[in-house]
């Protein structure tokens, strides 16, 4: 995957149908990426970067913050939508937490279409599996360009 | 005892916290940062020449970034020093979930969980933004046990506005305060 992937990849939303699965995103957490993540949304909370903090909270290791867990799904939808998919709306349930060490894998699948006033708009359900079950879990509502409206 | 907590936490519905702006300014570098670790190669996010192209004519903020830009930091050159952002939002702003949190955890719930987010994006943070958000109480539940314990869900909508007062993102969010619960 390259930048010029990912615009080559742009969808029109007469391209997309229902059911639909995105290609999956598959990540080995390393200790390393979860304080990155933690850095880089500020995000200073001791149980993503501190394993002696994150173990006496009862976890074997540090966790996956919320916000890079989100950046992960986001990332998974837009890598096959391409850049002109228009995020909307997210929800985002977090579960089991993932590790150090864990593979990640996303994976996606487009449940509805439909236009609401100017906007052709697709909902994405997705979800983030660990070896334990989903860490992480929930919708997005894009927005993609469509043939009939192009400009 | 349950019972009163319910009826105090019921009674702070509609609290709303006072504005609180980000130190930092929206810049290409904070958003380069964000998307490392991501691996994120939307060049929407990166790329001068293809987001200039764009609707957006210019660079703009990943959407996931959002609640980012209402973090506290850790340490500021007036003399500010925190261990992290909870202490920052108990210390200096009587803002419901810090109520919230403050009175749960007095009673014994100690624990805490994220349940569901939900982010309403209405207008893309682009660098040079500065971001304002607050947040209010909106919805308080019983005393609900999960596998995880016993405790209270509460549910907040947060706003977020830039400098020229538009509002960028609504995100709701519900937290489940907890004890563990003895087999």
């Amino acid at each position: 995957m390259s930048q010029t992937d990912i615009v080559a990849r742009s969808r029109y939303w007469e391209d997309v149908s229902e059911g639909e699965e995105l290609p999956p995103l598959e990540l080995d957490l390393t200790t390393t990426m979860i304080i990155a993540g933690a850095i880089g949304t500020r995000d200073f909370y001791p149980l993503h970067h501190d394993r002696d903090f994150a173990q006496s909270q009862g976890f074997k290791d540090i966790v996956l913050n919320l916000m890079t867990s989100g950046g992960y799904a986001a990332r998974l939808v837009t890598d096959w939508s391409g850049p002109e998919g228009e995020i909307k709306k997210l929800v985002q349930r977090v579960a089991i937490p993932a590790h150090p060490g864990d593979k990640l894998i996303w994976n996606g699948k487009v449940i509805s279409k439909r236009i609401e006033g100017n906007e052709h708009l697709v909902d994405v359900e997705y979800a983030g599996r660990v070896a334990a079950g989903v860490h992480c879990s929930g919708t997005f509502t894009l927005a993609l360009p469509s043939r009939s409206s192009s400009h | 005892m349950g019972a009163d907590i319910y009826s105090e936490l019921v009674a702070m519905i509609g609290m709303e916290s006072p504005p609180q702006t980000c130190v930092d300014e929206c810049s290409k570098d904070m958003i380069r940062h964000f998307v490392e670790p991501i691996k994120d190669e939307n060049p929407l996010y990166t790329n001068d020449e293809f987001a200039k192209n764009s609707k957006y004519g210019g660079i703009i903020a990943p959407p996931a970034m959002m609640y980012t830009w209402c973090l506290a930091p850790i340490w500021g050159p007036d003399g500010q020093e925190v261990k992290w952002r909870e202490e920052v939002r108990r210390k200096d702003n009587p803002d419901p979930l810090s109520l919230v949190i403050t009175k749960l955890e007095e009673a014994g719930y100690t624990l805490a969980l994220s349940a569901d987010i939900t982010y309403e994006f209405i207008k893309p943070v682009v660098p040079g933004d500065r971001i304002t958000s607050s947040e209010k109480l909106i919805a308080v539940s019983q005393e609900k046990k999960t596998r995880a314990g016993v405790g209270y869900f509460t549910t907040y909508v947060r706003t977020y506005w830039n400098q020229k007062g538009e509002v960028v993102c609504k995100q709701n969010y519900v937290n489940y305060k907890f004890k563990p619960q003895e087999a």
